[in-house]
C-alpha cells in the first residue's frame, strides 16, 4: 500500500491536476539569497556576541563560510579545519595590513573585476564582514569596501575596461545598502552611536556621488547607466532624510520591533493579526516615547516603509501614532536642536506620514 | 528535525554553526512554501528573511521550538504569509504572467489558467497548517508519506489522516462547491 501510494499519489486526477498549478516556483534571485544570508548570519553574530561572550575567537574564524562544513558530513578532520582556519586567519593578517584607509590606496589594490584574484578580494571582504563584532563595524565595513569599488571603478576606467564596470557598480550599490542596513540595526540598539554613524555615513556618500560624477565623463555612452544606477544609490542614501532613506531596509528594522511582540505571543497564535497590529504600535510609541534625541531616526525607520504595500497598515497606524507624539510633545524642540538647522527632516517626516495616512485611508475606504 | 540539533551536545546552549545551518537547509523550502502560498516572489523573500528573523527573536528571548525545529520554521512562514494574506486589501487575482506563461497556448487559456492557479492557491492558505504542508509535501514536492511524517514530527498514520482531511476540504472548494 505504501508503495502503492508512492507511485501513485492521487487517485483523483481532477484534483491532481488543480494542485499541480500550484507546484512550479520560481527560481530565487541568488543575490538576493546572499543578502538573505548574510543579514541572518549577522543576526546571528548579534546575537551570540550579546548573550554569550564565551563563543570563542577560534570559533568565528571556523565560522567562515568557505570552510564551514555541514555538520551531518563532517568529512574534514578537526586538525584540517584547524590549519585552514591558521591559513584564513594568516591571509587575513596579510589583507589587514596591507588595506590603508584612503581612496588612493584602494586604487593601488591590484585585483579589479574580472581579474582572477577579484573573487579571492570579495570573499576575504565578505569573510570580514562576517567576523565583525557588530553592526556599527559591519556598517564601516561596507561603506569601507564601496569605496573600494569605487577605486576599482576608476581603475577599470584608466584600463579602458569598460565591460566590468557594472559588477564594480552594482557591488558598491550592495555596500552601500548594507551599510544602511547595518546602521539601522545600529540605531535600534543604539541610537546615539547610530547618529554619530550616520553622520559618516552621510558624508562619505555625497562624496561617493561626487567622485562617481567625476568618473562619469570618461566612459563611454554604453556604461553611463550603470554609473548613474550607482550615483543614484549613493545619492538616495547619502542625504539621510526620511523620504530617501534606503527604502527596503528600513522594513526589517521596524518589523524586529514588531516581531519582539508579535513573536513572544509565539507561534501557537496563529491567528494574531489584529492582536499583533495593537502590540506593535505600543511598542514603537514606547520607543519614540523614550528616546527624545532619536526622534529623527526613528521617524525615518517608520516613514520608509511605504514602499511595501503589505506593511502598510502596520506603519501607518504607527506613524499616526507618531505624529501626534512629536505634534504634541517636546520632541520637535529636541529634534529641532539635534538637526543643527536641519528644520526640515522634521517637516519632512511630518509629510510622509501624512501620505501614508492618505494612502492607508483610501485602503480602508475601498 | 530535533532542538538538539541546534544545541550544543555537552552544554545545551545554543549551537551558533546549527542554527547558521538551518538557513541553508530550510530557506530554498520556506521561499517555495511561501510563494506557493502567497503567489508573489518579492513576498516569498520577505517570508523567508521575516521567517529566519523572528525565528532568532524567539531563540534570544529563551523561547523557540521545544522538538521539531523545521516544523516550527514553516509554522512561522505559514503564520506570516496568512498574516500577510489576511492584511493586504484582497485585490482581484495577481496575474503574473510572465512568469508562468506557456509560449504554445493562447491568451485566453493563460488567462484561465492563472485564474485557476489563483483559486487553488487561495484555498490552499485557507487550510491548517499541517494540512496545508502535508499537501505540498505530498503532490507538490512528491515526497514519500515517511519524509512527510519524520518533518512534521507526526506519525505516518497522522500525516495520511491529515492528508485525508485536506484533500476532501480541498475537494469540496475547489470542485464540489
Amino acid at each position: 500500500m505504501n508503495n502503492n501510494e508512492k507511485t501513485l499519489p492521487l487517485q483523483d486526477p481532477e484534483m491532481d491536476e488543480l494542485l499541480k498549478l500550484l507546484q512550479e516556483t520560481p527560481e530565487r534571485d541568488p543575490r538576493v539569497v546572499e543578502q538573505g544570508r548574510a543579514r541572518y548570519i549577522a543576526e546571528v553574530n548579534e546575537m551570540f556576541t550579546s548573550s554569550s561572550p564565551n563563543s570563542s575567537w577560534l570559533e568565528k574564524v571556523m565560522m567562515i563560510g568557505i570552510f564551514r562544513q555541514n555538520r551531518e558530513n563532517n568529512s574534514m578532520s578537526r586538525t584540517m579545519k584547524l590549519s585552514y582556519s591558521i591559513a584564513l586567519v594568516a591571509l587575513l593578517l596579510v589583507f589587514f595590513l596591507f588595506s590603508g584607509a584612503g581612496i588612493t590606496a584602494y586604487a593601488a589594490q591590484s585585483a579589479l573585476p574580472g581579474d582572477a584574484l577579484y573573487s579571492l578580494k570579495t570573499s576575504i571582504e565578505q569573510a570580514q564582514v562576517r567576523l565583525a563584532a557588530d553592526a556599527a563595524k559591519i556598517a564601516e565595513l561596507h561603506l569601507e569596501f564601496a569605496e573600494r569599488r569605487l577605486g576599482e571603478i576608476s581603475g577599470l576606467i584608466a584600463e579602458g575596461r569598460y565591460g566590468d564596470i557594472d559588477r564594480a557598480t552594482q557591488e558598491f550599490e550592495y555596500h552601500v545598502q548594507q551599510a544602511l542596513q547595518a546602521m539601522e540595526t545600529v540605531a535600534a540598539g543604539d541610537p546615539l552611536r547610530a547618529q554619530q554613524l550616520a553622520a559618516r555615513v552621510t558624508a562619505a556618500l555625497s562624496e561617493y556621488a561626487r567622485s562617481l560624477a567625476g568618473m562619469m565623463l570618461n566612459v563611454p555612452e554604453g556604461t553611463r547607466a550603470s554609473m548613474q544606477r550607482a550615483i543614484d544609490t549613493s545619492q538616495s542614501g547619502g542625504v539621510i532624510t526620511p523620504g530617501e532613506f534606503g527604502e527596503n531596509e528600513n522594513e526589517a528594522t521596524n518589523d524586529n520591533i514588531n516581531d519582539d511582540q508579535a513573536d513572544i505571543d509565539g507561534v501557537d497564535n496563529i491567528n494574531g493579526n489584529n492582536a499583533d497590529d495593537d502590540r506593535s504600535n505600543q511598542n514603537e510609541n514606547l520607543i519614540n516615547d523614550n528616546e527624545d534625541d532619536d526622534d529623527n531616526i526613528n521617524t525615518n525607520l517608520n516613514s520608509n516603509r511605504d514602499d511595501d504595500g503589505n506593511e502598510n497598515s502596520n506603519s501607518n497606524l504607527n506613524d499616526q501614532h507618531n505624529d501626534n507624539q512629536n505634534d504634541s510633545g517636546d520632541d520637535n524642540t529636541n529634534s529641532n536642536s539635534n538637526d543643527d538647522g536641519d528644520d526640515n527632516d522634521n517637516d519632512r517626516d511630518n509629510d510622509n506620514h501624512n501620505d501614508n495616512d492618505g494612502d492607508d485611508d483610501k485602503g480602508d475606504d475601498d | 528535525m530535533n532542538i538538539n540539533t541546534i544545541l550544543l551536545s555537552d552544554t545545551k546552549a545554543l549551537d551558533k554553526e546549527a542554527i547558521v545551518d538551518l538557513y541553508d537547509r530550510h530557506s530554498s523550502g520556506i521561499f517555495r512554501y511561501a510563494y506557493r502560498l502567497l503567489g508573489s516572489h518579492d513576498l516569498a523573500e520577505e517570508c523567508v528573511a521575516e521567517t529566519f528573523s523572528r525565528f532568532l527573536q524567539v531563540l534570544k528571548a529563551g523561547r523557540g521550538p521545544t522538538d521539531n525545529v523545521q516544523a516550527y520554521l514553516y509554522r512561522m512562514a505559514h503564520n506570516w504569509a496568512s498574516d500577510q494574506y489576511r492584511r493586504q486589501p484582497q485585490s482581484s487575482v495577481e496575474l503574473d504572467l510572465e512568469q508562468h506563461a506557456d509560449h504554445s497556448s493562447n491568451p485566453s487559456t493563460i488567462v484561465h489558467i492563472s485564474l485557476e492557479r489563483e483559486r487553488v492557491r487561495k484555498a490552499l492558505l485557507q487550510l491548517p497548517f499541517e494540512q496545508q504542508r502535508v499537501i505540498e509535501m505530498r503532490f507538490l514536492d512528491d515526497l514519500p508519506h515517511e519524509e512527510v511524517a519524520r518533518s512534521l514530527g507526526k506519525s505516518i498514520e497522522a500525516t495520511r489522516a491529515l492528508q485525508y482531511r485536506a484533500l476532501t476540504t480541498l475537494r469540496q472548494m475547489l470542485i464540489e462547491q
